[in-house]
């Protein structure tokens, strides 16, 4: 969705430590984000408008229990894994980032524990956000009514991060 | 050779590792959002991926669907647990591995906190 037509004040995010250290060392403290309005309580509500598996706190807790490794189908970090080395070739291709570091960033997400996923919530003040925001110009084909977005290159100074125990 | 190597095998690493992303988003989705059509393509900015990606990671979907003869939302944990796997593994053979040795630089990084 279009970020300006959120109202709410305030977005969310889950992103994981690996992720944001990622950022910080090799995209100059730049952070690629899928946002909602929505924290993530009872998402079957109509006035809750993101799946599940968009939820930052559904993502906050899936991620947490693969840590513990009580889910035996445990598929939210590999996906990281993959996210993480998928994003690294865009950053490569748009110039931002070197072979050298493409390689690197290939062997951390192979090599991070697992305990290195733990999840952030991210907390963006909408306004924040807006400077950074860069509106999908394809089809988009998600439900019209989901409130979620993607905010890119947002600079750590627009954000909050926050970890529930 | 599997269904994911042989779907994949003339691609570039580059190309390879994006047809396993998008598949697996498509996967995860098919198996949690039945009713919410989310476009796996969408990415930030203002680009799809390219028309190859876009076109092997559809293939790659139906032959799957083929092997298991139902769609990706029938599929039971069982079954969905295999595919991912399956798919992370070949896209992980793409690169170092984690047998190798990490950099100077790797190795820092992964004793680091937030």
């Amino acid at each position: 969705m279009d970020l300006n037509k959120i109202t709410n004040p305030v977005l969310y995010s889950t992103m994981t430590e690996i992720a944001f250290n990622i950022n910080s060392q090799f995209y100059g403290g730049r952070h690629y984000l899928w946002c909602t309005p929505y924290f993530g309580s009872n998402y079957q509500s109509p006035h809750f408008t993101v799946p599940p598996s968009s939820s930052p706190l559904e993502i906050y807790s899936t991620l947490k229990n693969e840590i513990l490794g009580s889910d035996r189908h445990a598929q939210k970090i590999p996906l990281n894994r993959l996210g993480i080395r998928k994003g690294a070739e865009a950053m490569k291709a748009r110039g931002l980032i070197t072979e050298e570091d493409l390689q690197d960033i290939v062997q951390i997400s192979d090599l991070a524990q697992p305990q290195q996923f733990r999840p952030l919530l991210c907390v963006i003040p909408r306004q924040n956000a807006i400077a950074s925001y860069k509106k999908v110009e394809v089809k988009d084909k998600a439900n019209p009514l989901s409130y979620e977005c993607i905010v890119s290159d947002l600079p750590q100074s627009a954000f909050d991060i926050i970890r529930i125990d | 050779m599997n269904i994911i190597e042989k779907y994949l095998s003339d691609l570039s690493p580059t190309k390879v590792r994006s047809v396993c992303y998008y598949l697996s988003r498509k996967l995860k989705q098919a198996k949690i959002l039945k009713d919410y059509t989310k476009d796996p393509f969408i990415e930030a900015d203002s680009s799809l991926p390219d028309d190859e990606v876009m076109a092997k990671t559809k293939e790659l979907l139906f032959a799957i669907e083929a092997a298991e003869s139902m769609t990706a939302d029938k599929f039971d944990d069982a079954t969905y647990s295999k595919w991912m796997r399956t798919i992370f593994e070949f896209e992980r053979g793409l690169g170092l591995g984690a047998n190798s040795t990490p950099t100077a630089r790797v190795q820092d990084f992964l004793n680091r906190g937030v």
